[in-house]
């Protein structure tokens, strides 16, 4: 048995386990930020993810997720956030410093450029670790393996830029605190298919992906 | 024999009707003298009591006293009653006839006839014939036989004896409730007098208050008196029974000396019932041992009732969809929001006769009993308070009743914001603002709207007012948002109109009615073109100023720290007030940078700005871009470092220190003033440019205006006030052009130094305009719409458009030659210097070799000194060309400017090399500066490459720019073609062969460039375009062909305007969708998969250390299944993870 069937097999049955592990619905917090970007953007998004995620994994979800800005004093009761957008972020000194405390107490943070975001979005990451580099994850990193198998990384859903689809991510102490998927657009992929007019196969593609980013995320 | 028989009954029927008389007769007798009998008892009691009671009596005496009396009795009973009583039951004759003289005595019929019918019958012996005799018999019978004997008996014999007995009796009991004690007292001596009795205490204690019903905990008075002498002590004697009620526990209270007769003592809470008396002690020897004691009496407690559990539930109301609450037992205290239901119930201690609650404002809440609890309910109004009261079934109501709160909460006002806009603005091109209410409220919403009201341009006080539903998101219960696009098109409004609008938000409130709150009021204002460029070109032009103050100010500083550092290398130590000059130097230097951050903030949000209003081409805003990018690098690292080195070393107060620290300061000031002054350089040629933008954008934005305008006087049924309107519109539009002619003016003068062709073309256009008198026929426009003759109106309309789309093409095309022009300009400098460069490598690879092969001695080293030097000539040539350049382009990489000065402290170095007659030092030196040169060549080569494929990397500048060329030639064409146009009434005119000729080639070269263009455009988003403007393909072979038969009239005129107006289209469509294509979806492409490396094993270290945590936990209690899943998924991870490191390795 080759090993990764075998990694694919064992993971399934884990994944079938892991409603014993949290009582309350996995939900993830949408970044509000500030600069005139569109966070709030790609609705559908995480309604779609956690669907298929309740009827491929067998986890417990919320139907949509949260909405707070980094300041708002719910933002550390979720372990999961996201961010993206088309344009400029901006980050205030309150939102850099409580960022990097949720993101060096355990918090993750997948952000998804939508087109637009990345120049804003590494700018204000600086800010929050000034000593962090992005780091483009090799393809066999667990992200890709978790639950669905990715061997060529992420998959392409808009062309963008041009090119293949990254996967970056920055370290904090060892741990894989932001992950950043760049020229794809994973969101708009996991929108309703009319959105984006996304054809079946690219839509369940980017859900599996957002999956695995969740489920990483949740089981580091 | 038979007569004797009659007798015989006549005389037993007599005697025994005498004979029960006789008996009652003498009972009666026995009965008075019984009477008699005992009114003397008495009477000898009542006597011998009262002596008894005055002399006390000694036993001897009162033993002879009770001896007489009973002998005086026995005597009586003896003499008066037994004879009577033997009398009553054995009579004999004697009382027979003595009852038959008294029966004859009382009745005259009878007389003497009864004694003597008697006597006759018992002398029978008497010789008196029978019959004689038993005729008196019956005779003597006849007198008496109807008579009633018994009439004889009267009660008034013992009348008088029983009137007797009452009053003595009456005496006794007189007595008795006189002197009840004594009389007690010497009764009892007098019925034992062999007995010895104490001799009673002279006082006598009275339980006044007796029997007493009291409530639990309340207070209770008991009263006594004394008769007689006053006690020395006085004690109040409580018995009640022990808590196992198997004993009794006796309380003695010494009660206080008494004043009065009377005394009392209060039990202020009565808990159990208990008995009570008093007693007393005399302060006489021989009562000293004695205690006088009054009656018991008794207190019997009755228990109130009590609440013994309150448990209250509220129930907000429904619309805020909050659970119920059920409060703490026993907690009464309410704070609930208004149209809360409280209910609650009470269980009681016992069972209630009725219970009711009484609130603050005096109302009352009847509570529905059963046995021992009750329960009601109640709604949240007000703030109030309520006690709950009970009555039990003896009618005694519970002790102080609780009084609790009720704290009404009111439901809050809903809140609204605006938070994007969230500010006054000025809307871009775009009629479409994206928006963002937040609300919130305590318990959710109802609606939403936006309203507001149109303020129409003009101060007519044309206004018009909106209201709007917007839907919503709810977030959660209590907040949610509209985020949304609100589309201003339905508003149809023009330049200077502006929308007041604000958001109103209703609560869900039923109870007291929705409430509404509004945000702050914003104004979506639609700016004129006008003050759209004049209110950036001000806030560049302040920007402009603003960088060229900061770099005089540089340029001062920087000779004012060349002064002081000259002057410190005179001094030894650090003065204060040096060390003052230096600090103040710093802070201006701070100050510097921190305005040039602000203007660089400026910038940007100037950009945003201009970028909204698309008031900037492609190429202008790369280069703002660029210019951003040079301010932030403005403050360089080695710059801050200076900083930082000198203000520690004057803290330090180290001279050598500071001096050294002066020394790179000075370096890093020179660096940073030639680059602000790059900078400064740099932004006004930008502003420059920027000029024939905004001219091309305003050209564009007047022809789409005046489109619109013609397209609204297609429709025939336009209203009064719509031509009016449609007029005002004209007239703005007027305005705009006369701007655009001024703002021509200035660019043209602003060009004639720097780019004369620009300048040139810029002419031409002022011309174009100048001889087609637009702004005329835009007054005639408007006087025809005014004047309602709308078909002229129409015409004249299209003739104006025509000249417009002209005007854009030609503004276009002028823009576009300005930048090749540019382009090709800096290219050839670009070039010179390169070639300049390289010339000068060759000649210091030379100078190298030489110096290298040189000996110390050797005379030519003057001749390579003096070359050398000339060298050094050149290179500042070509630094000044090169810092020429770089004034006017950002493709100059500032790398280039270190490798120059690099270059130039080689050459120094080797020229010193050369004066010590150190060959191998110069000819290193040299070669470094060949190897500095050389960098500078390969980066010079680098801008240029750059600056060459500038614009055109995407392919979509290269095809604006095509695109551009062929709109600004069609529009040449077009000019020409009119030119040639026939006057009107001139019909169809012939052209000559030359002429026809000349516009079909030019025609024919369009096409064909058109062609090309779509064949080259590979596909996408630009073929889409493209492929929509393949049809003027056809449209321009039509032109030509008219065109080869030499032909021109009016529809060739319109087909080639037709063309002219697709192609602008076309360039606006392709620059829209290249704006909006962010947001769409493009198919994915395959692509090579090849992973980026693995990663550093530190950044693997914590996952290791992770799983050690979570192996860790595991250990702490899942299932050993689920231990198994965590440890085979971590080992499986670890095993990929060290496959993947090794295969990369």
């Amino acid at each position: 048995m080759s090993k990764k069937l075998l990694l694919t097999l064992f993971l399934g049955i884990t994944l079938y386990s892991l409603p014993a592990l949290s009582q309350s619905p996995v939900n993830v917090v949408r970044v509000k930020y500030d600069g005139g970007g569109d966070w709030y953007g790609n609705r559908t998004t995480f309604v779609n993810i956690f669907e298929f995620m309740r009827s491929n994994t067998n986890v417990v979800t919320a139907e949509r997720e949260i909405t707070l800005s980094i300041s708002d004093k719910d933002f550390f009761r979720y372990p999961i956030a996201y961010i993206a957008g088309h344009g400029n972020v901006k980050f205030s000194d309150t939102e850099v410093s409580r960022l990097r405390q949720y993101l060096t107490s355990g918090g993750f943070l997948w952000a998804d450029d939508d087109y637009g975001m990345d120049i804003h979005f590494r700018r204000e990451m600086k800010k929050v670790f000034p000593e962090g580099e992005w780091v483009e994850l090799p393809f066999s990193h667990p992200i890709y393996h978790i639950n669905d198998n990715f061997p060529n990384g992420l998959p392409k859903v808009h062309k963008h830029d041009g090119g293949p689809p990254r996967g970056l991510a920055l370290f904090h102490e060892g741990r894989m605190v932001v992950f950043y998927s760049f020229n794809t657009d994973i969101s708009d992929g996991c929108e309703d298919m009319n959105v984006h007019e996304t054809s079946p196969e690219v839509h369940r593609s980017a859900l599996k992906m957002g999956t695995n980013i969740l489920l990483w995320a949740l089981l580091h | 024999m038979k007569q004797s028989t009659g007798i015989d009954n006549i005389f037993r029927e007599t005697h025994q009707k005498v004979l029960s008389v006789t008996r009652k007769f003498y009972l009666m007798h026995v009965m008075r003298a019984l009477l008699k009998l005992a009114a003397y008892a008495l009477g000898l009691l009542i006597l011998f009591a009262i002596v008894e009671m005055v002399f006390d009596l000694s036993t001897p005496v009162r033993s002879g006293f009770w001896l007489g009396s009973a002998g005086i009795l026995l005597y009586f009973l003896v003499r008066s009653i037994i004879p009577d009583f033997r009398r009553a039951f054995s009579p004999g004759d004697r009382e027979f006839d003595k009852i038959s003289r008294q029966i004859g005595k009382g009745d005259p019929e009878v007389q003497d006839s009864l004694i003597n019918f008697l006597q006759i019958y018992r002398e029978k012996g008497i010789t008196t014939h029978p019959a004689f005799r038993n005729l008196s018999l019956k005779q003597l019978y006849q007198q008496f036989k109807n008579i009633d004997f018994s009439r004889i008996l009267s009660f008034n014999i013992i009348k008088d004896s029983i009137t007797r007995l009452g009053w003595v009796a009456l005496s006794l009991v007189l007595l008795f409730l006189v002197f009840p004690s004594s009389m007690s007292q010497a009764v009892l001596k007098v019925i034992y007098p062999g007995e010895s009795f104490e001799k009673p205490l002279p006082l006598t204690l009275q339980n006044v208050s007796g029997e007493i019903n009291v409530l639990k905990n309340e207070a209770v008075s008991l009263n006594g008196s004394y008769d007689g002498l006053a006690p020395h002590k006085l004690w109040l004697v409580v018995e009640s029974e022990a808590a196992n009620n198997d004993s009794t526990i006796i309380d003695r209270i010494e009660l206080p000396a008494t004043v009065g007769k009377s005394f009392s003592y209060e039990i202020p809470h009565v808990k159990n019932s208990f008995q009570y008396w008093f007693e007393a002690r005399m302060d006489m020897t021989e009562f000293r041992n004695r205690l006088a004691k009054s009656e018991a009496g008794k207190v019997l407690v009755k228990d109130r009732p009590f609440i013994r559990e309150l448990q209250a539930k509220l129930t907000p109301p429904s619309y805020t969809r909050l659970p119920e609450i059920l409060l703490p037992p026993n907690n009464g205290e309410i704070t609930a929001l208004n149209g809360t239901t409280v209910q609650f119930e009470i269980q009681a201690n016992k069972s209630l006769e009725k219970a009711w609650c009484v609130f603050g404002d005096s109302t009352m809440l009847p509570l529905q009993v059963i046995e021992n609890k009750a329960s009601g309910r109640f709604t949240v109004s007000e703030d109030n308070q309520y006690q709950i009261r009970i009555l039990d079934q003896e009618g005694i109501s519970n002790y102080q009743p609780v009084q609790y709160s009720v704290f009404a909460l009111a439901d809050e006002h809903p809140y609204v914001e605006i938070a994007r806009p969230g500010q006054d603005l000025d809307l871009g091109n775009e009629l479409e603002v994206p928006m963002l209410v937040n609300i919130r409220d305590d318990f959710g919403f109802r609606k939403l709207f936006l309203k507001g009201q149109h303020i129409r341009a003009g101060g007519n006080g044309d206004t018009t007012t909106f209201e709007i539903n917007i839907p919503y998101q709810k977030l959660d219960q209590n907040r949610g948002l509209a985020d949304f696009r609100w589309d201003l098109g339905d508003f149809y409004m023009v330049p200077e109109d502006y929308l007041e609008y604000y958001a109103e938000v209703f609560d869900n409130d039923v109870i007291s009615g929705p409430k509404s709150s509004r945000s702050k009021t914003f104004i979506l204002r639609l700016p004129s073109l006008i003050e759209i460029l004049e209110n950036s070109e001000e806030q560049i032009a302040e920007q402009l100023d603003e960088t060229e103050d900061v770099a005089k100010e540089t340029e001062e500083l920087r000779e004012k720290l060349e002064e002081i550092n000259r002057e410190m290398q005179r001094e030894e130590e650090l003065t204060w007030e040096r060390k003052q000059q230096i600090q103040e130097q710093l802070e201006k230097q701070k100050s510097a940078m921190e305005k040039l951050e602000n203007v660089q903030q400026e910038l940007e949000n100037l950009i945003q700005d201009m970028e909204k209003q698309e008031m900037l081409s492609p190429e202008t805003l790369e280069k703002y871009m660029e210019l951003q990018k040079m301010f932030q690098e403005l403050a360089s690292e080695e710059l801050l470092d200076a900083m930082k080195k000198m203000q520690e070393s004057m803290d330090e107060m180290n001279m050598d220190e500071v001096k050294k620290a002066m020394e790179q300061f000075k370096l890093s000031m020179e660096e940073f003033e030639q680059k602000i002054e790059r900078t400064f350089e740099l932004f006004k040629r930008i502003e420059l440019e920027q000029k024939m933008d905004q001219l091309a954008q305003m050209a564009e934005k007047m022809t789409e205006e005046q489109k619109a305008i013609n397209e609204q006087l297609e429709n025939e049924n336009l209203s009064e006030a719509d031509q009016q309107q449609l007029a005002e519109q004209e007239e703005s539009l007027e305005k705009n052009a006369d701007f655009f002619e001024e703002k021509l003016e200035e660019a043209k003068q602003a060009f004639q130094e720097e780019m004369a062709q620009t300048a040139q073309e810029l002419q031409d256009i002022q011309e174009m305009m100048a001889s087609q008198q637009m702004q005329q026929q835009m007054q005639q426009m408007q006087e025809q719409m005014k004047n309602g003759e709308m078909q002229q109106a129409k015409k004249q309309g299209e003739n104006v458009q025509r000249d417009m789309e002209m005007l854009q093409s030609m503004m276009q095309q002028a823009r576009d030659n300005m930048n090749q022009a540019q382009k090709e300009e800096l290219m050839q400098a670009m070039q010179k210097v390169q070639q300049d460069m390289l010339r000068a490598s060759f000649k210091q690879e030379q100078l190298m070799e030489r110096t290298s092969k040189m000996d110390v001695a050797s005379p030519q080293v003057t001749d390579v000194a003096r070359q050398q030097s000339q060298m050094k000539e050149n290179v500042n040539n070509i630094i000044s060309q090169v810092m020429d350049i770089a004034k006017e382009t950002f493709f100059v990489s500032s790398d280039m400017n270190k490798m120059l000065a690099n270059l130039k402290d080689e050459m120094d170095a080797s020229l010193a090399g050369l004066e010590n007659r150190n060959m191998r030092s110069s000819a290193r030196s040299q070669n470094k500066a060949m190897s500095n040169l050389n960098q500078a060549i390969m980066s010079m080569q680098n801008s240029m490459n750059q600056m060459s494929m500038a614009g055109s990397a995407s392919g979509f500048e290269e095809m604006m720019q095509q695109l551009s060329q062929m709109a600004g030639q069609q529009g040449q064409l077009n000019q020409e073609s009119m030119g040639l146009m026939p006057k009107p009434g001139q019909g169809r005119m012939q052209l000559s062969p030359d002429a026809a000729g000349r516009l079909a080639a030019q025609q024919e070269m369009i096409r064909q460039s058109l062609e090309k263009l779509n064949q080259e455009s590979g596909g996408g988003n630009q073929k889409d375009v493209l492929g929509r403007l393949g049809e003027l393909g056809e449209e321009m072979e039509k032109v030509i062909e008219d065109l080869q038969k030499q032909r021109l009239d009016r529809n060739v005129i319109e087909r080639q305007q037709r063309i002219l107006s697709r192609m602008l289209d076309a360039q606006k469509s392709v620059r829209e969708r290249e704006y909006s294509k962010k947001r769409q979806s493009e198919k994915d492409r395959n692509f090579v998969a090849k992973s980026p490396p693995e990663l550093k094993q530190e950044l693997l270290e914590r996952e290791d250390q992770l799983r050690q945590e979570m192996l860790k936990a595991l250990k702490e209690g899942y299932s050993s299944e689920y231990k198994e899943y965590i440890k085979s998924y971590y080992e499986i991870l670890s095993r990929q993870g060290g496959n993947a490191r090794q295969n990369n390795e």
